[in-house]
């Protein structure tokens, strides 16, 4: 079953639009579920977690970026953007584009002032920093734009949010997102199935670090002394 | 030239010494014989030479101790040139030792009688023509002892050589590698090479039982199992047979080694030709950590020390206590920890609706008992301690029950109704060492061969290098060393305690007798009336002496004495009866038909013995290899046990389960620590804190007041049926399985 999984995890060059995208997620989740009890025999995580649980942990994984679907902001995000030579060769276009649509001289030194003057379309707070190191590329410093957006861009008709993705962050378009995450989540469930993991790593990064998903909400901390709490634990304190 | 140069020379005394410079400088390869009258005396040269007063003072060899009996009688010897002051009859090998100097040997062991056959201790003594086997010789005052001359080290590599002829090249395969004699003695002492070519002589391996593997081929002939076997052990099991080269160490017949003390030629046999069957190809010695801890599968507490690699524990082996154990440690206590590995408890379980256990987590278990527990009156509530159980465990048990408003605890093995008001009237008086200085023994429903073995190693020791008398009143067992089978019953003790018997008189004749009670009687209804019998029995045969305590009580289990001094006795003497929660705490030997069908029963151990087929709820706890407690043996000497090895599973401390299931239940106890509940034991039995020293009984029980209850005449029974299995550990264990099956006497 999970060679079939295998074939489908590959995902194709774009989705359409949002319910594509969505109905892509829900097929990608259910895939994995699918195959949780081949992990847990691959890796023999019959006494470290159950199905359940590692369901739960997986769900939570897709819940945590679930505001990418968010077609409204409520609060102001911080985007992260780290941007390589000024000659924008390694700029993705459509930052290129949104950068030159807000003004050209965000890039040099005291562009954020600048675009503070202009009236601060973007609520740009401004962590402005310089780089003296020089990027493999040519001699021009790289630069760390802290850029935050108050309401959407209105570009593309669609919220632009802010991806953080291997340090250089763009904004995009949600869609593109989307099939962004499901190809990592794809890969990942690739590695996973294909025993390229390692057991340890496997655990710690899925179970230990959800214990919290794990363990029962009993009324845990409801006046247990410090012996009792460490006695629950272990018996080594 | 040079020869006649010198020949010439030596022609003209006188002018030899100007010459010999001018000379000396003209052709310094040439050397010139000079003589100087001093040289030419001979009473000069046994004039005895000043040791030089800068060398630093001796200590002798390992921190030994020497004890003179008689200081009158102190000889003084000349080792290398040092003076050093020794008890008169001490040999040049013992000599040697106090003078700090070690000497290699192999036949040779201090606890044994001496063979002088594997000459490796050989040593220059002077105006003697050839080396003195220093084990042997008696160190006469005067004596100069050479050991590191080239006569004492040609005549060691000639040994080694002789030795190395005939062993098999067998290191890399032979589980005394790193800790065998021969390979340090012969790196230290032997040549480098051996001028051996013909064919190495090879012998058939013997069958000594599952416990001792041999592969006789490696066997150099000391006679050192041969000699443990018949004094200390007192099976004259092994022998040599043969002559010269076809010397073979065997027992003639086809016989196992059955005596209780036979793993001991393990750590006696200085090369690989004895080895532990249990013990083969697992580990090398240095890949092990050793632990130094106690034993508690019997009362007497011997030291041990745990070789363990990992989380595993691989072999046992005894630990140097001249008052307990002194060398040897018995065959269960030796092998018994291969079931430290099975059968454990790794998780709480609580039995579901179906009869089936369920493991669950420790709240819902902590959670379960706490529930229970506040739903049974408190006179219901009933705990008994186990027979592994450590002092600081049993204490926690005893708070807690007391705070949940019961008084009914209990230690297995000391009756219903326990008598802990006088430490004499439950301990080795005469403590373990103390028994050498008697010279009659009576035994009362008492086997020490099965029961504790050093002790009966003891009253053997005493037996053969006194004569002690020994008179047993108990069912026909075998000792291994003369005595008389007075009777079987309390018949017979009547019938010494009003003087009718003829062992009386050996008693009343003895300078220090000594009665040694066996702790089985405690389970027998009419024991007071024994226990009075006895006490007659002592007060006519003056046992007791304001010098001498010579009533002794040999416990059976390494908890009973810490129980009693904790003061584990019930309140009622029916309270398994009437029990509705019962707590047990290791106690697998309780007999559980009594309890009623509707009580809730609590397991707290390390193994799945025989009463977790009753318990409700399984708490798992740690073994005594895996925590740090508090024993007391039969004598009253307070020890402690060390974690060698972690928990298994989910397993926690006993003392830290009942502190955490008292917090659940309400009633917290005050303690949280392991210091913590050692000093609420300080406060109650403040002998139990104090480690590694024995607290003697203060009042004797002539103080207890006069008994008229009717004794029984039923027989002693024996208390131990198998002796390789006594307890969940032992019970657990497949090599005691084994022996069992093989090594018991039908």
């Amino acid at each position: 079953m999970a060679s079939v999984m295998l074939k489908n995890v590959r995902v194709p060059a774009n989705s359409a639009n949002l319910e594509e995208a969505r109905s892509r997620t829900f097929d990608f989740f259910k895939m994995v579920c699918r195959s949780i009890p081949k992990i847990m025999d691959i890796y023999n995580l019959d006494d470290v977690v159950t199905v359940s649980q590692l369901r739960s942990i997986i769900a939570s994984e897709f819940r945590k970026n679930s505001d990418v679907t968010n077609t409204k902001f409520n609060s102001s995000m911080h985007l992260f953007a780290s941007l390589y030579c000024l000659s924008g060769q390694l700029i993705e276009h459509s930052l290129r584009i949104f950068l030159e649509e807000v003004n050209a001289k965000i890039f040099t030194q005291g562009g954020i002032a600048h675009l503070r003057s202009l009236g601060n379309p973007l609520g740009v707070e401004g962590v402005f920093c310089r780089s003296k190191a020089q990027d493999s590329l040519g001699s021009k410093p790289f630069m760390l734009v802290l850029v935050s957006l108050e309401e959407p861009l209105g570009w593309n008709e669609q919220p632009s949010i802010g991806v953080l993705y291997l340090g250089i962050s763009w904004v995009l378009p949600p869609v593109k997102v989307i099939d962004m995450l499901l190809f990592k989540g794809m890969e990942e469930f690739r590695n996973v199935v294909e025993h390229s993991k390692q057991r340890h790593h496997i655990i710690g990064q899925y179970v230990l670090a959800r214990e919290h998903l794990v363990q029962d909400a009993g009324a845990k901390d409801q006046g247990m002394s410090e012996f009792l709490k460490n006695f629950y634990s272990s018996n080594y304190f | 030239m040079g020869l006649g140069l010198i020949a010439s020379r030596a022609l003209r005394p006188a002018i030899l010494h100007r010459s010999s410079r001018v000379l000396a400088s003209q052709n310094p390869i040439t050397r010139t014989i000079t003589s100087t009258p001093e040289l030419k005396n001979p009473e000069a040269a046994t004039a005895q030479p000043d040791s030089p007063p800068d060398l630093p003072p001796r200590t002798p060899v390992a921190g030994a101790r020497i004890h003179f009996s008689k200081p009158d009688d102190a000889i003084e010897v000349f080792v290398d040139g040092y003076p050093v002051k020794i008890p008169k009859g001490m040999t040049v090998l013992q000599a040697c030792e106090v003078a700090g100097v070690d000497i290699p040997r192999f036949c040779y062991h201090s606890r044994l009688s001496i063979a002088g056959n594997c000459r490796m201790c050989l040593v220059e003594v002077e105006k003697s023509p050839k080396p003195v086997a220093s084990c042997a010789m008696p160190a006469l005052p005067g004596m100069k002892i050479k050991t590191s001359t080239p006569v004492a080290k040609k005549a060691r590599e000639g040994v080694m050589e002789f030795l190395l002829m005939n062993h098999p090249l067998d290191c890399p395969i032979c589980d005394q590698g790193g800790e065998c004699d021969l390979q340090d003695q012969s790196m230290a002492f032997g040549s480098d090479r051996g001028r051996f070519t013909d064919m190495k002589r090879s012998v058939v391996d013997k069958n000594l039982g599952p416990l001792v593997k041999t592969v006789m081929t490696r066997c150099i002939q000391c006679t050192r199992c041969v000699r443990f076997a018949t004094e200390v052990a007192g099976v004259q099991d092994l022998g040599m047979l043969g002559r010269g080269s076809g010397e073979e160490i065997g027992t003639y017949v086809e016989k196992l080694m059955t005596s209780e003390l036979s793993g001991n030629v393990i750590d006696i046999c200085p090369v690989g030709a004895l080895t532990s069957k249990p013990f083969a190809f697992k580990a090398r010695n240095w890949e092990l950590k050793g632990t130094e801890t106690i034993d508690v599968t019997d009362a007497v507490g011997s030291n041990i020390r745990i070789d363990s690699r990992g989380p595993e524990v691989m072999r046992i082996l005894p630990r140097l206590n001249e008052d307990i154990n002194e060398e040897w440690i018995s065959d269960k206590t030796r092998f018994c920890y291969d079931g430290l590995k099975r059968q454990r408890l790794n998780d709480p379980m609580i039995r579901g609706a179906d009869g089936r256990f369920k493991p669950v987590s420790w709240r819902d278990a902590l959670a379960v008992v706490a529930e229970v527990a506040h739903q049974v009156k408190p006179k219901e509530i009933v705990g008994i301690a186990g027979q592994l159980s450590d002092a600081e465990s049993m204490m926690a048990l005893k708070d807690f029950l007391n705070k949940m408003g019961s008084n009914n605890v209990l230690c297995e093995g000391n009756g219903s109704h326990p008598c802990a008001d006088l430490r004499s009237g439950y301990l080795l008086n005469s403590n373990i060492a103390g028994l050498e200085k008697a010279d009659v023994f009576l035994l009362v429903g008492t086997q020490p061969r099965v029961e504790a073995p050093m002790v009966n190693a003891r009253i053997r020791k005493t037996v053969q290098a006194t004569h002690a008398k020994v008179g047993y009143i108990g069912p026909a067992t075998d000792f291994n060393y003369d005595h008389q089978h007075l009777g079987t019953g309390p018949q017979t003790l009547l019938e010494i305690a009003e003087g009718r018997h003829p062992f009386c008189s050996a008693i009343l004749n003895a300078k220090n007798p000594a009665i040694v009670v066996g702790a089985g009687l405690f389970e027998r209804g009419d024991k007071d009336a024994i226990f009075a019998a006895v006490e007659t029995i002592a007060k006519l045969g003056k046992v007791i002496r304001p010098d001498w305590n010579g009533l002794n009580v040999l416990l059976l289990n390494a908890a009973q004495a810490a129980a009693l001094d904790l003061g584990l006795v019930p309140e009622s003497s029916k309270s398994i009866e009437s029990a509705k929660f019962l707590y047990l705490m290791g106690a697998d030997d309780v007999n559980l038909e009594k309890v009623p069908d509707d009580a809730f029963v609590v397991y707290q151990g390390h193994h799945g013995d025989q009463s977790v087929y009753r318990a409700n709820v399984i708490l798992p706890a740690a073994a005594f290899s895996e925590k740090e407690g508090t024993y007391e043996n039969t004598e009253g000497c307070t020890q402690q046990t060390l974690p060698a090895v972690p928990t298994v599973g989910d397993s926690r401390d006993d003392w830290k389960i009942i502190r955490a299931l008292s917090e659940v239940a309400g009633v917290q106890l005050p303690y949280d620590t392991l210091g913590a509940i050692r000093s609420r034991i300080k406060t109650l039995a403040p002998n139990l804190y104090n480690m590694d020293e024995r607290e003697a009984a203060t009042f004797s029980t002539s103080l207890k007041p006069e008994l008229s209850e009717k004794m029984s005449l039923s027989a002693f029974g024996s208390a131990v049926e198998n002796f390789y299995m006594t307890d969940s550990i032992t019970r657990a264990s497949k090599i005691m399985a084994q022996c069992s099956a093989t090594l018991l006497k039908k």
